[in-house]
């Protein structure tokens, strides 16, 4: 079962929005800890000193963004950058946000393809909250996203998809 | 013709053939207060004449006829008047008239948004002062472009 | 039945009236909004003031488009009145129909049910502060309320229009109470007596 950590950064690398989740598919695979009581479906389960170091790896992950949202056309980045087992993920968005998701690589390291597909769709989903969110006249650009709706949306977004 | 708020009216004088007409000439006139003074006794007639609840067909005052001349009217439900005198011969000039304020005086006055559309002679406004009277160029020439090129000005 | 059987407003929506990208409108509306609340430093009250006269200009001149497009009568009664609001005017404004209920027993006061989606509030969200100020003082959609009370004061008719509920503030409904005051007479101007 794989953990999942989504940042949202603002166009002055400031950070928007955070959010830890796991997958919700059961699985089988897993076996270290699929009878604990802690496998609540849906929570993270990163080790506690790799989840102090989440949104550093995130924001050291900024600049081999920064570089590589040149070398193509597309708004998904697709993998960007790994560490210690850690993969992280990326989107940037039209007006320069960031989208960067971290997890971990457990389990699900046959199929990698399918999942940065997911991860895709997922990007290419939570872009339209985002847009919803900038629609919203009383949100200013760079503003923290602290809608509830919002926080909702993704985290059934990332029940939908992962 | 002469548009009335309360007190705007714009006079185009169809003896003058083919230039514009005299604005606004004749709107502190005498004449102008006693022809409303006679618009406001008819009308006021003319709904005590039916129950206007029950009937479905409206007592408005559309026109009424003097040895030379007939007076054309048309009101607005927003007390907007809207007269035109011509010769007797002339008949019915009521489409004119409804087409003079819903397409001339809406396109030039109502969706021009400087132009202003409460013509209240309050205390506030001082005499003369712009706003009681329509000034708005677009409106005076198509509407005089309009009334010269209808088949019964001649 | 009712007067505004008679005249249609979905033919009129449909053929006569010109339509604009509702996006752009929602987000004209909203960025009028949010720059009040930060020119008046969030004092609402104020935004709501604001937001009430310009709809008060705007009902001013909306009445006469109204009137010209619609050739409307008058109303014999404020339950036609408000029917005619509803079914016609908000029809062919913004192609919705609220519906009208609550009636007081003298007839002078009814409430309007704006159904939702209210077209003013598409992704509306009130931000989320500290203090509940702006969910408890901001009426966002007042704007409607200053073109309701400018138009009814054009066909004379004095009205005190104001919203009670609103699901931006997470009520269960969003609802704008109408009270006629009084019918204005047509009165000899001042000075042409």
């Amino acid at each position: 079962m794989s953990s999942y950590y989504l940042t949202i950064i603002g166009t002055r690398d400031n950070p928007l929005y955070e959010v830890e989740f796991s997958s919700f598919k059961p699985n089988s695979s897993s076996t270290s800890s699929s009878a604990s009581a802690s496998s609540i479906p849906g929570r993270a389960q990163f080790a506690p000193d790799v989840r102090e170091i989440l949104p550093f790896i995130a924001n050291s992950s900024l600049d081999i963004i920064d570089d590589s949202q040149w070398s193509t056309s597309n708004f998904n980045l697709g993998r960007v950058d790994s560490f210690y087992g850690l993969v992280v993920n990326a989107f940037i968005t039209q007006g320069n946000v960031k989208f960067v998701l971290c997890y971990d690589n457990v389990g699900s390291g046959t199929n990698s393809k399918y999942d940065d597909n997911l991860i895709r769709q997922f990007f290419i989903d939570v872009n339209d909250l985002y847009v919803k969110c900038l629609l919203n006249p009383f949100y200013r650009v760079n503003d923290a996203i602290v809608s509830p709706e919002f926080d909702i949306k993704v985290k059934l977004l990332a029940r939908k998809y992962f | 013709m002469k548009t009335t708020g309360s007190g705007s009216s714009v006079s185009l004088n169809s003896s003058t053939a083919n230039h514009l007409g005299i604005i606004n000439k004749n709107n502190d006139s005498n004449t102008s207060k006693l022809l409303f003074g006679i618009l406001y006794s008819l009308k006021s007639i003319s709904t005590k004449l039916i129950d206007e609840e029950t009937s479905p067909i409206s007592n408005a005052l559309k026109s009424f006829t003097l040895g030379k001349y007939r007076i054309h009217y048309l009101e607005s439900l927003t007390n907007l008047k809207f007269i035109l005198i011509t010769d007797i011969i002339i008949d019915n000039l009521q489409h004119v008239l409804w087409e003079l304020y819903s397409n001339y005086y809406i396109k030039n006055c109502v969706e021009n948004s400087l132009s202003p559309v409460e013509f209240k002679q309050s205390t506030d406004l001082k005499e003369h002062e712009l706003m009681g009277k329509i000034s708005n160029y677009n409106f005076i020439h198509e509407t005089d472009h309009f009334l010269q090129s209808l088949s019964v000005f001649e | 039945m009712s007067k505004s059987s008679k005249y249609n407003g979905d033919d009129i929506w449909k053929n006569n009236v010109e339509k604009i990208n509702s996006e752009l409108f929602t987000l004209t509306y909203g960025s009028v909004v949010a720059q009040l609340c930060r020119d008046f430093n969030n004092n609402y009250h104020e935004v709501n003031n604001q937001l009430d006269k310009m709809g008060y200009n705007i009902g001013l001149r909306l009445i006469e488009e109204f009137l010209a497009k619609t050739g409307v009568r008058r109303c014999q009664t404020f339950r036609e009145t408000s029917e005619i609001i509803s079914k016609i005017g908000f029809k062919i404004f913004l192609n919705i129909v609220p519906t009208i209920e609550n009636w007081s027993s003298d007839n002078k006061t009814c409430s309007l049910i704006l159904p939702e989606p209210n077209p003013l509030t598409e992704f509306v969200e009130l931000p989320i502060t500290t203090d509940s100020k702006i969910s408890k003082e901001l009426w966002y959609s007042q704007i409607l309320c200053g073109v309701l009370r400018g138009a009814l004061q054009m066909v004379q008719l004095d009205v005190d229009v104001n919203f009670v509920k609103d699901v931006l503030r997470g009520d269960d409904r969003t609802e704008i109470r109408l009270k006629l005051n009084k019918v204005l007479k047509d009165e000899i101007p001042a000075g042409e007596d």
